[in-house]
């Protein structure tokens, strides 16, 4: 356990500036970007009230500043899917950075007096921690564009939309902030199965090399097959054979084996197979 | 003692080793020999279980290797095992977290041996002084067995003067050491028994000193007879 | 301390004669404490194993002794340093005459060119 700790540790240290940098680009490109909205419609507005028009016409021409129009832009969506493009990224380049290059650092990973397990759970929860880090400070950033709308926009202009209402409204960020709890439990149970088959794959190929590679996607598809059978049984039956909560129990059921086969074929994979 | 028995291995197609069968005792110095691609590497890289085999045996002191081994046995790879992005002091700081056998008092002593200072950045050593690095962090640990790949390749003269050093000292003494080599010429005086290699399988083995006693013959000498056909 | 080892021979056997010729020629005196083994080693640049086999040679046959935990040290026996000398000296003479029966020549030849020798090397 205390080996466990001490590789999380490790591991997370190694990938901290990028971490920040993730942050910063994060930051910069989505409250930068509201922020020069916020200024470019005071702009529109300040250059109609110039002209004589009344407020409430001005309302009726441009309409109210909000988030809501700009949920879908670029400057908040970009930085945001680039963020798991980089998670999902750094999901194989965890492993591949140990094993090529100068770098031989696995052989050291491989030969500590403790579970190679170790260095696998320590790598699956860094990748998953990651995860929830950004969506975490996703949350901080459209709070702080929400204050400082308020600051920037006068009040008559401005449509207040809580962050909660924020996150319940526009589809990507109801899958990364479900409602209800047991929501958010299955969409962590998700990602670490989706992590979880990836690193098997991965380790499919670090052991098999090129032939591998086939092994991986091979595992990968079938595994992804077996996680969705009750969803492609009834589809292929043509009707909603299940109850809804019977649907998400089977899945739940199949979601665990899949889970936990993986995790035994790493480890088999991880103390028998695996070739530097 | 690692006991090596009737090992096969392919990388894929390839058979790397065949059949290969040798001991190594504890408080000898054993040398593996043999042409690139002999498969020495992929001996010492399948006792320490860092690639699996497909038959055969290893046993180091009678047992199969557990992760508990590894406090027992350490490897020293041609390349460097730490992350070059580290500073010396942050690799001792590893080794010290995770291994109980990690000495430091002479984990510094080598230090000063080679010359070297805890602050600097391993990316930004000479070759030469990677290599000290790497055999510091091995011989630092209070291990019974060391193995060694090529721990004289590519190295200069003086760097190459101050390892041997090392194999004559305390440091090694009483610990069984495995190495690898191509070039034994040099350190022919340091062996004790020598394992010659060809095609995947073991040609000879033989202590140095009952060949030089029985027959006269330096330990080049067995090696340009044997690798003649 | 330092050998020219060569790789044919045993070096256990080198370092024994070593010893014999330091103690036979008095750069070794009797009673002399000796390296020990792993700094010997390390001297040489050897094997500390060879050492091993080398002082337990020369205890075997008497040239050092070794009492309890102290250094080894060389034979006092001024019997036993005296046959070495002869012992070498043979091994020389050996050699020597070797070389001279190879050029043909007798004993009766080789005396005057050592007398005249010997003689040479002390007006030096």
């Amino acid at each position: 356990m205390k080996s466990f700790i001490k590789l999380l540790n490790f591991e997370f240290n190694r990938f901290f500036k990028l971490y920040v940098t993730l942050f910063i680009f994060m930051f910069v490109v989505q409250v930068g970007g509201i922020v020069i909205s916020a200024l470019s419609y005071n702009r529109t507005v300040n250059n109609h009230l110039a002209e004589g028009i009344a407020e409430s016409s001005v309302i009726e021409a441009v309409g109210m500043f909000s988030l809501a129009g700009h949920m879908y832009h670029l400057y908040f969506v970009g930085p945001l899917f680039l963020s798991l493009i980089g998670i999902l990224f750094y999901t194989f380049f965890i492993w591949y950075r140990d094993w090529l290059g100068k770098n031989t650092f696995i052989y050291r990973l491989l030969t500590l007096p403790s579970s190679r397990m170790n260095v696998y759970f320590s790598k699956l929860l860094t990748i998953f921690l990651t995860g929830l880090g950004v969506a975490a400070f996703q949350l901080i950033i459209i709070f702080l564009q929400n204050q400082l709308v308020h600051l920037i926009v006068p009040d008559v202009f401005r449509v207040d939309l809580s962050t909660v209402y924020v996150t319940r409204h526009f589809s990507l960020l109801l899958t990364m902030f479900p409602v209800n709890v047991s929501e958010f439990i299955s969409y962590q149970l998700l990602s670490i199965l989706f992590i979880v088959v990836i690193f098997t794959a991965i380790l499919l190929e670090r052991s098999y090399r090129l032939i591998g590679l086939v092994y991986g996607v091979v595992y990968a598809f079938v595994m992804f097959l077996i996680f969705l059978s009750p969803t492609i049984v009834q589809f292929i039956l043509g009707y909603e054979y299940f109850y809804p909560s019977e649907l998400v129990m089977l899945l739940v059921v199949t979601g665990v084996i899949v889970l936990v086969s993986s995790l035994l074929f790493s480890r088999y994979l991880m103390n028998k197979k695996v070739t530097v | 003692m690692i006991d090596v028995k009737h090992v096969k291995k392919s990388y894929g197609r390839k058979r790397v080793l065949k059949d290969i069968s040798f001991t190594a005792e504890k408080g000898e110095i054993t040398c593996l020999v043999g042409v690139n691609g002999s498969g020495k590497t992929t001996i010492l890289n399948a006792i320490m279980n860092l690639t699996p085999i497909q038959e055969g045996n290893i046993l180091i002191d009678g047992k199969q290797l557990t992760k508990e081994t590894y406090e027992r046995m350490t490897y020293i790879p041609d390349t460097i095992t730490m992350l070059p992005s580290m500073k010396i002091q942050d690799a001792f700081a590893f080794m010290k977290e995770h291994y109980h056998a990690w000495n430091e008092k002479r984990a510094t002593e080598l230090l000063s041996f080679f010359k070297l200072e805890k602050e600097e950045k391993i990316q930004s050593l000479s070759k030469g002084n990677k290599a000290k690095v790497n055999m510091l962090l091995g011989l630092a640990l209070d291990v019974d067995y060391i193995l060694m790949d090529e721990p004289f390749s590519g190295i200069d003269i003086f760097s190459r003067e101050q390892i041997t050093d090392v194999f004559t000292s305390h440091l090694i003494a009483d610990r069984g050491v495995i190495i690898t080599t191509h070039e034994i010429q040099d350190i022919e005086h340091l062996i004790d028994q020598v394992v010659l290699l060809d095609e995947g399988v073991v040609v000879r083995q033989f202590y140095a000193e009952n060949v030089r006693e029985e027959e006269g013959k330096s330990i080049v000498d067995v090696m340009r007879e044997v690798y003649r056909q | 301390m330092h050998i020219e080892l060569n790789k044919r021979e045993p070096v256990y056997v080198q370092v024994v004669r070593y010893f014999k010729k330091q103690i036979a020629s008095g750069a070794l005196e009797a009673g002399a404490e000796i390296p020990s083994r792993r700094e010997l080693a390390n001297q040489l640049k050897i094997n500390p194993n060879t050492v091993q086999r080398a002082y337990k040679e020369m205890e075997s046959i008497g040239l050092i002794q070794t009492k309890g935990n102290l250094p080894s040290t060389v034979t006092e026996d001024e019997l036993m340093i005296r046959e070495i000398r002869e012992s070498l000296l043979n091994d020389a003479i050996h050699s020597f005459m070797a070389t001279v029966r190879s050029l043909r020549m007798s004993v009766d030849d080789v005396i005057p060119l050592l007398e005249a020798r010997e003689k040479e090397e002390e007006s030096l």
